[in-house]
């Protein structure tokens, strides 16, 4: 009996009595306007404001951009020259090379062919000859040189500036071979690309899994380790020696990240392991042996109690262990069971992406001579452990050493720097990850903000996001006209900014739970409400718009007055 | 300091033995990982939820032994038992009555603790959406090539587990929260362990690869505790961590163990309920893993045989001395002369 009865005047407890047909259709008149307003108030304004102070607040993001990158391709650029004596040579050699990088996944060579007098070249003997005629040439970063020379003793000399010098006889074979296994690493450098966009597909490889991840900037920390104080004494200025041996390496490398050094000295830290004491002809009659399979084992112990772990930035330790007399000499054995034979007698290893250890033995003389009691002092040689450390360091930072190549050399390093092609080679490297990094991230950024409708996207988010798109593109721009050394700035920029928008705090200001947990909170508190608002919007239709229903709704006004009495019952 | 000398003596019990039980297996140098990370939580608080701090602690004393250094370890521990006025014997948590193992050890390095246990904490620590000036030690900072074990303990209902007494995180959220590390490349495989009732629920939205998931129950069924202290008056450790912990200390830095038989550590009538896992999006077979990828942390190393040759530098040279400076006591008097005498 209640179909006629207005639900919103139910629902509010209003309470009507009609007599005479007028005041009927007054009444009536103000029960509509009653339900049109509850409906405008709840439907107009409600229903809006609700929305908007639930969504959650999303900056539109460029995605039709994210997803053109996809379709960006990394591609470098890379001038190179070939200077030889005749035309011939010069021309057949540029073809070739062009030829056999034509394929190349990531490289677009831009070889040119020069011919340089035989005059010029005679009377050229030495190396420091060379690369002053090769300073003639015009190179930018990145850019190649390939010189033919007279008086050369090997098939190929590389020099340390960007410069490779080969003879008349030189094949073309060891030339290109030299240049995609040295300098350009094609294969490599696709690897690196791949590896990151498909984790699933390709595997890193050695040199990939050996370098630090790329990061803005990264702590150097050498530390001394000496075992026993009592036994010991260690006459040794570390600080000033890290300082002038590695801050000048390090400078050189600057324009990758920017890198601290920090020394320590760390007393009492013994070695987790006993070494296997081995017989030998030497006078001392025994030595010390460590396998190459445990010194895993040594690095975590180590790790504990070096506190590399005060800042932020990726840290590379360089640890020094001074082996005590009761052990000395301590030797490494590598697998197959024989000491590892180093060009200076250095036992050494390295572990990727953390750092590199050396034990330092005291002379067996200076053990020897030494009382039970007294402290031995050991002087350890400071161009040994400096050198063996710019090694690893090398190796950690992404410059590999180079497979030997029949009849191929390169000009041995001069001081603290690293070769110009060597850093060419690694701003490749940095740039091809940083970019492909950089792009990977924002595409998934991208995907999981049109999944996770919850993830809230700020202003500066969406800031970040669109600047680190340009950026990505124009890096890549530069890449593709053969500038370097912005492209790689700008990559570097874009691998930032796309890691702070990706790993920004307030994505997470809401936390992501499943859609239908909503309704489960908005249905009991909004329905009971909503009911009897909408089906008054029925009521109000009938009587703006009286159809052919107008004399059924007549009888049931009439009928009104018994649904007055029946109303409590009904509640 | 009694575990470590136990250490010491067992690797020099096994030194002496033979050279062959401390070398690494062949298998550790093909895997791709090149760093290990654990994420220990335990949800809940209060004395009467003893066991979940105990289980935390067992999984953390076992990770820790086996070589994965505190900076490492990302301990979530809800409410501190070991000082807690009820502990008859403060400063330990025992894995059982006969009070074998005192998993609090020498040195716990908890990095969340108390009311800091949050879902948004844990899921902020997963995607590293931590705010401007987390410490590092509250970080996860993982890369492509790190192994993760993520333990989960507390009380757990279908879908979902709960934290505090207040919240709870959904299985949906861990999967999304999962993925977004996977999209980052913030790891190269995940060994998920979780110790709640109905567990095997928690990681069946998970849609990650590289992940072996193993709960301690299907849904529908509870885990169980394994026996009651009365000196502490509560359930002291849950059965499938406790059996876990039993199988974990058997486990040396060089052993040769295998995920397989980790997940066979608590069959059905040990555990009283059926221990799930997920292989699916594991790409392995476990089979063939040793337990070490997961649970211990050995780097690899490479030998350095070629070092730069460097010549001495002069410019040493310009060292400044440093005078040797005496001390002597300043007067404590000032000595008065007076003008007028």
């Amino acid at each position: 009996m209640m179909r006629t009865q207005d639900p919103v005047a139910v629902a509010f407890g209003l309470s009507r009595v009609y007599i005479s047909g007028y005041r009927e259709d007054q009444g009536e008149k103000y029960r509509v306007y009653a339900s049109v307003s509850f409906a405008v108030l709840l439907l107009g304004i409600g229903v809006p404001l609700w929305w908007h102070t639930t969504t959650v607040p999303r900056v539109t993001l460029p995605y039709t951009g994210i997803d053109e990158l996809s379709k960006l391709d990394i591609r470098i650029t890379t001038k190179i020259t070939v200077a030889a004596l005749s035309h011939n040579r010069a021309e057949s050699l540029a073809r070739e090379i062009r030829r056999t990088f034509e394929n190349a996944e990531i490289y677009q060579l831009n070889v040119e062919y020069q011919i340089v007098s035989n005059n010029l070249l005679a009377s050229v003997f030495t190396y420091h000859e060379l690369e002053k005629v090769a300073s003639t040439f015009d190179l930018d970063v990145g850019g190649l040189l390939l010189l033919e020379a007279t008086n050369l003793n090997d098939a190929v000399l590389v020099g340390s500036k960007r410069t490779l010098y080969f003879s008349t006889e030189t094949s073309i074979s060891t030339l290109i071979q030299v240049l995609s296994e040295w300098i350009l690493r094609d294969k490599s450098l696709a690897l690196t690309k791949n590896a990151l966009a498909e984790p699933t597909m390709y595997s890193l490889d050695e040199e990939n899994r050996r370098r630090f991840p790329a990061s803005l900037a990264y702590d150097v920390l050498v530390t001394l380790v000496n075992p026993d104080p009592d036994k010991l004494k260690i006459v040794w200025d570390l600080k000033t020696i890290t300082e002038d041996y590695m801050q000048p390496f390090l400078d050189e490398l600057s324009i990758l990240s920017n890198f601290s050094i920090k020394s320590q000295w760390l007393y009492l830290l013994p070695l987790d392991m006993n070494p296997r004491r081995v017989p030998d002809s030497s006078p001392s009659r025994k030595h010390f042996a460590l396998r190459e399979s445990v010194l895993p084992q040594l690095v975590t112990p180590l790790e504990k109690k070096l506190a590399s772990q005060v800042s932020l930035h990726p840290c590379i330790n360089l640890v020094i262990y001074m082996v005590p007399c009761d052990n000395a000499p301590l030797h490494i054995y590598t697998r197959s069971g024989h000491r590892s034979r180093t060009d200076s007698n250095v036992e050494a290893f390295l572990s990727p992406r953390w750092g590199g250890v050396i034990f330092i033995n005291p002379s067996s003389e200076v053990c020897e001579s030494a009382r039970e009691d007294e402290a031995v002092t050991v002087v350890p040689e400071e161009t040994v452990i400096v050198g063996t450390f710019l090694a690893q360091l090398r190796l950690l930072l992404g410059i590999p050493e180079m497979k030997s190549i029949n009849g191929v050399t390169a000009v041995p390093l001069v001081g603290l720097k690293s070769r110009d092609w060597e850093i060419d080679s690694l701003l490749r490297y940095r740039t091809v990850e940083q970019l492909t990094s950089a792009k990977l991230t924002l595409q998934s950024l991208a995907r999981l903000l049109k999944e996770i409708s919850n993830i809230v996207i700020t202003d500066v988010v969406g800031n970040r996001i669109k600047t680190a798109l340009e950026l990505v593109h124009e890096s890549a721009e530069h890449l593709r006209r053969g500038d370097l050394k912005r492209s790689f700035i700008l990559s570097k920029e874009a691998f930032i900014i796309s890691e702070a928008a990706f790993s920004d705090p307030t994505l997470l200001a809401l936390l992501y739970f499943p859609e239908d947990q909503k309704y489960a909170v908005y249905i009991p508190l909004f329905l009971p409400a909503m009911i009897p608002v909408l089906l008054s919007l029925k009521n109000i239709r009938r009587y703006y718009f009286p159809g052919k229903d107008n004399t059924e709704k007549k009888v049931d006004l009439r009928e009104s007055k018994n649904d007055e009495d029946n109303r409590p019952k009904a509640e | 300091m009694r575990i470590h000398l136990a250490c010491c003596t067992m690797i020099l019990i096994s030194f002496s033995m033979s050279c062959h039980t401390w070398e690494i297996t062949d298998n550790f140098v093909k895997t791709e990982h090149s760093n290990n990370w654990a994420v220990l939580v335990d949800t809940s608080r209060f004395w009467f939820n003893y066991r979940h701090v105990a289980n935390v602690l067992s999984i953390y004393r076992s990770v820790k032994r086996l070589g994965i250094p505190d900076s490492q370890i990302i301990l979530m521990i809800a409410d501190d038992m070991a000082c807690n006025p009820r502990n008859p014997r403060p400063a330990t948590v025992f894995n059982n009555i006969k009070q074998h193992i005192n998993v609090y050890g020498d040195d716990v390095e908890v990095d969340y603790r108390g009311y800091e246990v949050t879902v948004e904490n844990f899921v902020r620590l997963l995607t590293g959406r931590l705010a401007q000036g987390t410490p590092r030690s509250k970080k996860l900072l993982t890369d492509e090539g790190s192994n993760i074990l993520i333990y989960l303990t507390g009380h757990g209902g279908n879908g979902f587990l709960k934290f505090q007494d207040s919240e709870e995180i959904t299985s949906q959220e861990l999967g999304d929260a999962l993925e977004q590390m996977w999209q980052k490349r913030r790891y190269h495989e995940i060994l998920f362990v979780v110790d709640t009732c109905q567990a095997s629920s928690m990681y069946e939205k998970f849609y990650s690869p590289n992940i072996l998931a193993v709960a301690s129950s299907l849904v529908g069924e509870d885990s169980l505790s394994h026996h009651v202290d009365p000196a502490i008056g509560v359930y002291i450790i849950d059965r499938y961590t406790y059996y876990a912990l039993n199988f974990l200390e058997k486990v040396e830095p060089s052993s040769t163990k295998t995920l397989g038989e980790f997940l066979k550590v608590c069959p059905r009538d040990y555990c009283l309920s059926t221990v799930g896992v997920r292989r699916d999006l594991f790409r392995r077979d476990p089979d063939k893993v040793p337990v070490i990828d997961f649970f211990g942390s050995l780097r690899p190393v490479e030998l350095t045989t070629n070092i730069m040759n460097i010549l001495p530098l002069k410019s040493n040279c310009t060292k400044i001395q440093e005078f040797e400076k005496k001390y002597n006591y300043v007067a404590q008097f000032p000595e008065i002369v007076s003008q007028y005498t």
